[in-house]
């Protein structure tokens, strides 16, 4: 089936639904179409027009898996991307509560740019709630308290590889996913996310650390390194080449960390032995079990420092 | 780039939820409280999620999944939903806050709890298909009538693969076209899986993967959450991205599963081996089949006229177990080695010496000669190396340094495979070349050795060539799995480059149009008539707290003859690697269950411990550079990935014995076991 | 992990006045960990790493090291190794050098078990949840304790530091609301008893800003013995931090605590007392772990530690009397 290139609701409803004229008053006022499905039909209310007879869509129930709930709603962006999924137990009611409440969002907001995502927004923020309220009333809510509202954003701004980089982050984000999905800077592995294996390791103000236990929120103003960092002037690190000339890595996905912590524990002090090298690289676990060659990389860097 | 760090606009992040339960029925999954967090998308359950076209039901030899289809927890850590965010830390927190109830049915993850139910299975694998139980000669009579007799149970744990890279896939959906960026080991698989699901024409997926953070086995299948991305992606219309978490390691994606193997050996006065029993009980889940060839390597590795080899499989409510670097010869091998060691040293014999006597010039089993074999040769080498002539035999306190010194060693070998592939090579008018086949680089190094062997074969500098590799719109090549890459991908490249070579000399040099050739290998009938095997000798000197229990391996020598070895220094840090996992073997990993839970509880890397840098000192292995072989396949390769672990925990407990006099029967060796 | 508020505390004052309900972030290697995996769950995440409590000094016969010190600095410490070496090996026993980089004397007093069951929220915990029930009790034990267990729970207390400050007799220095106070390192870890949940002694809002070594020739016998799965990056199985002073041949004064074993780290003062007066040898070492080890409850998994425990307190008693080479 074709869908317009404008924001639109789907509701799948388990049973006929009977959406009267107040209804259809609120979808007006909203301007975005509702495609409303039950078992065997399919009806389209325009903001203007009266309801149509579109055929029941099968397929359309089967990509959102749809029909285990009493109502499940869609909403859909310009591009037909999803914008929200939500099931309900009850399909009149929420739906009503959700597109008036949502027409009242996009109302009050001021005409002009950006409407799209307004509608968007309001609608998904409205959906959202009416789908919660009628879960709520059907069955016990999970008393877990949840910070309500829109998350309190932080600016949080630190010199990431000698450039100053801003971020807005919430306080839960840390460095890791900062680095990786907030700033591109994938070097940085995540090998557990819970400080066990090293593959995150980068150098803060002059210190290695696991970059996954570090909050962005604490480090405002910090200098941090990555292995992105350690070129300079298309010349790799003397640590890099040592790592390539030794085959000091088999996939690869240790050995950002493994860099990074080895030019830390030779800025930290000449390891007297292989087993002071072995010691202080310990907290870097790598898998494909190239450590000797690691232990040869380091060596040979730290005896011609 | 690895598959999770691909750029995609509008990527959403999913985190899957997993069954705490490791049997049951859900009957609610409350994702109230998840869905109300910002940034939340949707939370996709059995109850919401959409029909595969296809279904869910795997072609044969392919593994059953979880994908939302059905109410059933069918173990601990199975996938149960999927919370999708529009950031990570969104989708983790959703995914915590789902509530799943269900109905728990009762199950045991006890293998003594089903040893009842314990049935034969026949081997099927990269080395074709095999029965389940082989007999030859009189085990029987033979072990009655012995003088010299060693009989005892093998126990190797759980493990679990625990590659650095987690599972990771990506799924863009652009109309009926589905591309995945995954992390696996086998594209092709990936794809007929996805395809399958979809009910798409195989042409329809495209699998892309260009690095992969380890694999070692649990990336060489296309488990629930490569099929559930393609499905969050298609139902919600966006491109989403699945990154297991390290605990949900556990389970999803398999695992070594646990074996008893029980030998039975002995000898006449002399040392020639008489009767060789070993049977072997691995476990699987209550829903797919997977067994660990234990005992085959009794089949094949040393002389002997009367050997029954049996396997048994026992079903548990776990995860679907799965190919873990050299499955069957890892685990066998310890069982195998262990016992010859205790036979021995019951007779007296040196260990090598032993091993000498009984050496296998044909394959024992089915009177075919090898391939190639240098096993003589490794045993010559690696003792050599080692400095084995200085060792005492007697388990007697040996002290250096406080620490109780012992040595020992085994016999290492793994099958030669090699199965179909198929590359592509061209050569542009500027000279350079760019060879294909979709193949994966798991850590290998299949970019620089495929490279080599083209620039080898075509007669042009290494320079010139580029390889690439990871992409289904290739040639089609297998599941980098079974030490196959090297040799049926090293194959193709050379057949795709000689006929490049004969194309371009009937055109008299340097092409003014890009030129082309396509290679195909599959082995040949000649084959069938041999034995093929890479073998090795290991060798290990370890250290032992007396008082303390804990052991270091101080010294690991492993030499081994594994065909034409295609790059010195990349083929040396794979058999280092292996021989590293064989440390962990021996010492470290063991996912255990807490059975009345069904759960694993070593569920991270501070729980389950791998080999860290300190416990890893001199790993050295050396090797035959080119043990010539025309059989095995047209490059003469057999494979370096998995030999490298086998024999070497036997070789290690071989050492721990001989240091203090304790046999430790089941691994790991653990400081509590040798108080 | 859930959405909380963060705030960076200006001043040790600012820190306690809006301490209240607020979890006190330093190196966040265990509280973030514990909260990415919702173990923990603060609405309010004050961040007191930049207050200024970082100093280590040797001063008035004792070690003060300022809470905020990082676990790698201390054990660094010029004066530390000298005065009392048993810290500086504790220290480097534990973690990794990252972790350490970002670990806090503070932090580590007060990082949590590390317990399979109390990390894994689909299994039942006293501690995490109280009055839940514990999966760990009739469950994989291996890694649990043997000593001041209650039938709530038996979680073993991770950490090595604090092993070596039980045997060194420190004090932690707290300022809270109702002002500064000391408290001996002994009372600072509760034991589980019937209320699991309840960890540490302090009160609401009280920011630990130091802690106190007193220094003297025991202390700088000291030495820490670790027992582990693997060499290195692993938490104890059984460890001892012991400090033997010998005087022609006999034990002149001895301390030690095991870690790895107990609920939090065990120190048993007739077992101190057992040996003075006895020449140091190996039998009088014995005799000391046996008596330390009275008592304890093992199960299926962790019956090994019992003897663990006395063959890793000897070793430790040995090598501070300097018995051993
Ligand atoms: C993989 C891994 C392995 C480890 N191995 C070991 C090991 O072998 N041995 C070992 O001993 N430890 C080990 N640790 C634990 C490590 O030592 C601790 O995480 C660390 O010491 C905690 O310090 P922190 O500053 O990061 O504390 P944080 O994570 O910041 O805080 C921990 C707790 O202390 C509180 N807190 C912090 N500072 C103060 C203060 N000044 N006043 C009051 N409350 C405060 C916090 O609110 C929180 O509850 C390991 C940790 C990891 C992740
Ligand atoms: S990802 Fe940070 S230590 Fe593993
Ligand atoms: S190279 Fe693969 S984990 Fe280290």
């Amino acid at each position: 089936m074709d869908l317009p290139n404008r924001p639109c609701l789907l509701a799948f409803c388990r049973r006929a639904p009977r959406f009267e004229e107040a209804f259809r008053a609120e979808l007006r006022a909203l301007g975005a179409p509702l495609f409303a499905f039950a078992p065997g039909s399919g009806t389209v209310f325009g903001a203007d027009d009266e309801p149509r007879d579109i055929g029941p869509h099968p397929e359309l129930w089967r990509i959102h898996g749809a029909g285990r709930a009493a109502l499940t709603v869609v909403l859909l962006d310009e591009k037909q991307r999803v914008r929200l999924r939500r099931d309900a137990p009850e399909a009149e009611g929420t739906l009503l509560a959700a597109v008036r409440e949502a027409g009242r969002a996009v109302c009050a907001a001021p005409r002009g740019i950006g409407r799209r995502e307004l509608l968007l927004n309001s609608l998904a923020a409205a959906l959202g709630a009416a789908v919660l309220q009628a879960c709520a009333s059907a069955r016990p809510v999970d008393d877990r308290k949840a910070v309500s509202g829109a998350p309190a954003l932080l600016e949080v701004s630190l010199v990431v590889n000698g450039q100053r980089r801003r971020l807005q982050v919430e306080p839960r984000l840390v460095l890791l996913d900062a680095l990786r999905e907030n700033l591109g800077l994938t070097g940085a592995k995540k090998g557990c996310d819970m400080g066990q294996c090293g593959a995150c390791t980068v150098i803060v103000d002059g210190q290695r650390v696991n970059s996954c236990l570090k909050l962005v929120a604490q480090l405002e103003g910090a200098r941090v390194t990555t292995i992105e960092g350690l070129v300079q002037g298309g010349q790799l690190h003397p640590m890099q080449e040592a790592f390539l000339r030794e085959d000091a890595f088999q996939c690869g996905y240790c050995t950002p960390g493994q860099i990074l912590s080895a030019i830390a524990l030779l800025q930290e002090g000449k390891p007297r032995d292989d087993d002071e090298i072995r010691e202080g690289m310990s907290g870097n676990l790598c898998r494909c079990g190239a450590y000797p060659n690691i232990v040869a990389a380091i060596r040979g860097v730290a005896g011609r420092a | 780039m690895y598959s999770y760090e691909w750029p995609v606009p509008g990527i959403l992040y999913g985190v899957l939820v997993t069954s705490n339960l490791a049997k049951g029925r859900i009957t609610a999954v409350d994702s109230a409280a998840a869905e109300k967090e910002p940034g939340v998308i949707a939370v996709l359950t059995p109850f919401n999620a959409m029909k595969l076209p296809g279904g869910a039901k795997p072609d044969t030899g392919d593994r059953v999944v979880q994908v939302f289809q059905d109410d059933q927890i069918l173990y601990s850590n199975q996938p149960v939903a999927l919370a999708v965010a529009d950031t990570f830390e969104r989708a983790l927190h959703a995914a915590a806050l789902v509530r799943v109830s269900a109905q728990p049915l009762p199950f045991t993850v006890r293998m003594a709890d089903e040893l009842h139910a314990a049935f034969p299975h026949d081997i099927r694998n990269a080395a074709g298909s095999r029965p389940a139980d082989q007999l030859r000669g009189d085990v029987e009579t033979a072990l009655r009538q012995a003088e010299h007799k060693v009989e005892a149970v093998y126990e190797t744990p759980p493990e679990t693969h625990n590659p650095l890279e987690p599972h990771a896939t990506l799924a863009v959906w652009s109309g009926d076209r589905l591309t995945v960026y995954d992390a696996t080991q086998g594209i092709f698989g990936v794809r007929k899986k996805l395809a399958k699901a979809f009910a798409l024409p195989p042409g329809n997926v495209r699998v892309i993967t260009k690095y992969v953070g380890g694999g070692f086995g649990c990336k060489g299948s296309a488990w629930s959450h490569v099929v559930i991305a393609a499905l969050a992606a298609k139902q919600l219309g966006r491109p989403v991205k699945i990154a297991l978490t390290r605990p949900q390691m556990f389970g999803i994606v398999g695992g070594r599963p646990q074996t008893q193997q029980k030998i039975s050996l002995a000898a006449d006065k002399d040392g020639r081996l008489i009767a060789l029993r070993h049977e072997s009980i691995s476990t699987t889940s209550r829903f797919d089949d997977f067994i660990e060839p234990a005992a085959l390597v009794s089949r094949h590795q040393y002389q002997c006229e009367n050997v029954e080899t049996k396997h048994r499989l026992v079903r548990l409510d776990i995860g679907t177990p799965t190919f873990m670097r050299a499955p069957g010869e890892s685990s066998g091998s310890f069982a195998l080695e262990s016992a010859i060691d205790e036979l021995a040293h019951e007779l007296g014999i040196d260990p090598v010496d032993f091993r000498l006597k009984n050496y296998a010039e044909t394959d024992p089993t089915e009177g075919k000669p090898f391939s190639s074999k240098s096993l003589r040769r490794c045993y010559e080498l690696g003792a050599e190396r080692f400095g084995w002539q200085k060792r005492t035999r007697r388990p007697e306190l040996m002290l250096r340094a406080g620490k109780l010194v012992g040595t020992g060693m085994a016999t290492a070998s793994y099958p030669a495979n090699y199965t179909k592939a198929s590359a592509l090579a061209r050569m542009r008018p500027d000279g350079t070349v760019l060879v294909q086949s979709g193949a994966v680089d798991i850590g290998g190094g299949t970019y620089t050795v495929m490279a080599q062997v083209a620039a080898e074969t075509l007669g042009v500098p290494y320079e010139k060539v580029r390889f690439d590799l990871g992409d289904t719109e290739m040639p089609e090549a297998p599941r980098s799995g079974g030490s196959t890459t090297a040799a049926s991908v090293a194959s193709a490249v050379e057949a795709a480059c000689r006929a490049l070579r004969q194309k371009l000399d009937a055109m008299g040099g340097r092409p003014r149009q890009p030129v082309e050739a396509f290679g195909e290998v599959a082995p040949s009938e000649e084959r069938k008539k041999y034995a093929l095997h890479s073998f090795g000798a290991q060798f290990a000197e370890v250290e032992v707290d007396p008082d303390l229990g804990m052991v270091r391996v101080t010294r690991l020598v492993g030499a081994f003859a594994a065909g034409r070895i295609l790059n010195a220094t990349l083929a040396r840090s794979q058999f280092m690697g292996g021989m590293v996992w064989g440390i962990g073997m021996a010492l470290h990993e063991h996912s255990v269950y807490d059975e009345k839970l069904g759960r694993i509880m070593t569920r991270d890397l501070a729980d389950y411990h791998v080999p860290s840098h300190k416990d890893v000192v001199i790993v050295d292995p050396i090797f035959i550079p080119v043990e010539k072989d025309e059989i095995v396949d047209p490059a003469g390769v057999k494979g370096i990935g998995e030999i490298g672990i086998t024999g070497a925990a036997a070789a290690i407990a071989n050492a721990v014995f001989n240091a203090t006099g304790k046999r430790v029967r089941a691994l790991p060796i653990t400081p509590d076991k040798l108080l | 992990m859930r959405l909380f508020t963060f705030q960076r505390a200006a001043s040790v004052d600012e820190a306690i006045a809006s301490g209240a309900g607020a979890a006190f972030l330093a190196g966040g290697t265990n509280l973030v960990d514990l909260m990415k995996i919702e173990v923990l769950n603060p609405e309010r995440v004050l961040d007191v790493s930049r207050l200024d409590l970082a100093k280590i000094e040797l001063r008035e016969g004792a070690l003060q090291i300022g809470a905020l010190a990082s676990n790698t600095a201390v054990a660094e410490h010029g004066d530390v190794r000298r005065a009392a070496p048993g810290l500086s090996e504790a220290l480097l026993s534990g973690a990794s050098p990252q972790l350490r980089n970002a670990a806090t004397v503070g932090g580590n007093l007060l990082q949590r078990t590390r317990c399979a069951y109390y990390r894994d929220l689909g299994t039942r915990c006293n501690k995490r949840e109280a009055g839940s029930g514990c999966d760990a009790l009739d469950g994989w034990t291996r890694m649990h304790a043997i000593l001041g267990v209650s039938d709530k729970c038996i979680a073993a207390h991770p950490s090595d530091m604090c092993v070596a400050l039980y045997a060194l007799d420190a004090t932690v220095r707290v300022r809270g609301p109702a002002g500064e106070r000391e408290i001996p390192i002994g009372e600072l870890h509760l034991l589980p008893g019937d209320h699991p949940e309840r960890e540490f002694s302090l009160q609401p809002a009280e920011l630990i800003t130091g802690v106190r070594v007193p220094i003297d020739a025991l202390a700088a016998r000291s030495r820490y013995v670790k027992v582990r799965d693997r060499q290195s990056y692993a938490f104890a199985l059984a460890s001892c931090a012991a400090a033997v002073q010998v005087e022609g041949g006999a034990v002149q004064a001895a301390r030690f605590a095991l870690g790895g074993v107990g609920t939090k780290p065990w120190r048993v003062p007739e077992a101190e007392r057992s040996m003075q007066g006895r020449p140091a040898t190996r039998e009088t070492f014995a005799r000391a772990a046996e008596i330390a080890l009275r008592g304890a409850t093992p199960r299926r998994d962790n019956a090994f530690k019992v003897e663990l425990a006395k063959r890793t307190a000897v070793r430790g008693l040995m090598l501070s009397a300097g018995a051993l080479s």
